[in-house]
């Protein structure tokens, strides 16, 4: 049994799924830290590999960029694959000074301009990681060593705005850490079907950084972030 | 030197403060909990009294009903008292099948029906407490054996409302219970980077037709305010 955008088998994916943005980045993740990584998907290009880490079997994939593209395969993997437990692992920009480039951040709950909500509920929705994913993976990220920040990421419809937002520094002057562009969804999507979802994010670009991370450096230097949620991961499959 | 609200003195007011919504709660327990605890506020019956609790300076206030009423009473507190550690002791109303009465709803982050948020930002904000408040309650809360759930809130301005379209999609959404003042308190916490947590009771359940007894309803507050006086002195 397929999906219309995931060709395969329910058996096929594991209950845990890691999900960048970026289909490469499931590669690199299969390749560099999944032992017998199999293919499971390329419909579109949105690679998905299940294979076996520190003995569990888990899985990878590709969301796609946006709240629609992402809740699509997110979707599909919690109605239809049966999977348990979603984190996402992206790029995000950081809204604090001096946490730049490679810092982390667990999103606790994320804001939105997405409109996905408005349509559900009259009133203002409020889209909220797993609390014990997000405890596991604050408690992982200490016995690791790695400093994390904790709190509200905004998820956002327009990497390039159409046109200037007179309120936009609210989101900054209210305690947003960082931008990204899946969060809210992926977190809607895991309240509506009772199952478990976790963000982090690592900084790639920053208002004050000398430069922006290369391509190559986004795709390879996330480890840090990507250990932390294969550890997190691990103890919920 | 007050505020229209507050009758007090800046010092008066510790920098950690629980606030129930009922000010004869604030009563209860200044006299139940705190050492040496003064009045420093009496105005509109809206009792606020500062006392220690295990050596440390702590205050307690009521704040009202509603969104509006605990706006007014926390911009105050902070703008004008410098308070920074604040943490909200209510009820709630359950609304998932497996929360009965008495059980503890820590609200992560509130949902709402409110308005506050129109005209400030250009979407949904998310109204989340503080992370390191809310795992200390969490910790010290099962660590005790109180049957305690973490997750989201619904602040909502009316208590007796109409049906309207939407109303059962929070709790197909997770929401696990309704209050009246979570949004405002994590919003005036975000926006003035303090610290602020929503501890609540479940005191009436859409599922559970069962009441408290009056002896159970002291014994769920006095575990509760418990529970947020030892997770206010951590911060």
């Amino acid at each position: 049994m397929s999906t219309p955008h995931i060709r395969a088998e329910k058996g096929d994916i594991a209950k845990g799924v890691l999900l960048p943005g970026d289909p490469r980045r499931a590669k690199y993740i299969a390749d560099n830290f999944l032992e017998d990584p199999v293919l499971f998907n390329d419909v579109r290009g949105m690679l998905g590999f299940t294979g076996m880490y520190k003995g569990k079997r888990l899985s990878v994939m590709g969301s796609g960029m946006g709240i629609p593209s992402a809740s699509i395969y997110i979707s599909e993997l919690y109605k239809f694959f049966d999977v348990e437990n979603i984190i996402r692992i992206g790029t995000c920009g950081s809204w604090i000074d001096n946490y730049g480039i490679g810092s982390v951040f667990l999103a606790q709950g994320c804001s939105t301009t997405s409109n996905i909500n408005r349509k559900i509920f009259n009133g203002t929705f409020c889209p909220l990681a797993d609390f014990s994913l997000l405890r596991t993976a604050y408690l992982k990220s200490i016995a690791l060593g790695k400093k994390v920040k904790v709190g509200n990421m905004l998820s956002s419809d327009l990497f390039y705005p159409l046109a200037d937002d007179p309120k936009f520094e609210n989101w900054k002057k209210f305690g947003i850490m960082g931008v990204e562009m899946e969060g809210a969804g992926l977190y809607t999507a895991a309240m509506r079907f009772k199952k478990r979802a976790l963000m982090i994010c690592t900084v790639s670009d920053t208002k004050t950084d000398e430069r922006d991370m290369t391509p190559e450096e986004r795709e390879t230097s996330l480890n840090d972030m990507i250990e932390l949620a294969l550890d997190t991961m691990w103890e919920f499959v | 030197m007050g505020t229209p609200h507050i009758r007090a003195e800046k010092g008066e007011i510790a920098e950690r403060i629980l606030l129930p919504g009922d000010p004869l709660r604030a009563k209860y327990i200044a006299e139940k909990f705190l050492e040496n605890p003064v009045l420093f506020n009496d105005v509109r019956g809206i009792l606020g009294y500062t006392g220690t609790y295990k050596g440390i300076p702590v205050s307690t206030m009521g704040t009202g009903m509603g969104v509006p009423s605990i706006s007014i009473y926390v911009n105050e507190l902070i703008e004008q008292y410098g308070v920074k550690t604040l943490i909200r002791v209510g009820t709630c109303g359950a609304m998932q099948r497996e929360i009965s009465i008495k059980d503890v709803i820590i609200a992560s982050g509130c949902a709402t029906d409110s308005g506050l948020h129109n005209n400030v930002f250009t979407g949904d904000f998310a109204a989340l407490a503080d992370f390191e408040m809310l795992n200390k309650a969490y910790e010290l809360s099962t660590g005790r054996g109180m049957k305690t759930f973490v997750g989201p809130m619904l602040t909502s301005d009316m208590f007796y409302g109409e049906k309207s379209w939407g109303d059962e999609r929070w709790a197909e959404y997770g929401i696990l219970g309704g209050e009246m003042e979570g949004v405002a308190l994590y919003t005036l916490a975000a926006k003035y980077k303090v610290r602020a947590l929503t501890i609540t009771t479940v005191s009436d359940s859409l599922f559970d037709k069962n009441e408290m007894t009056s002896e159970e309803r002291e014994k769920s507050l006095n575990d509760m305010i418990e529970l947020a006086l030892d997770t206010v002195i951590e911060f």
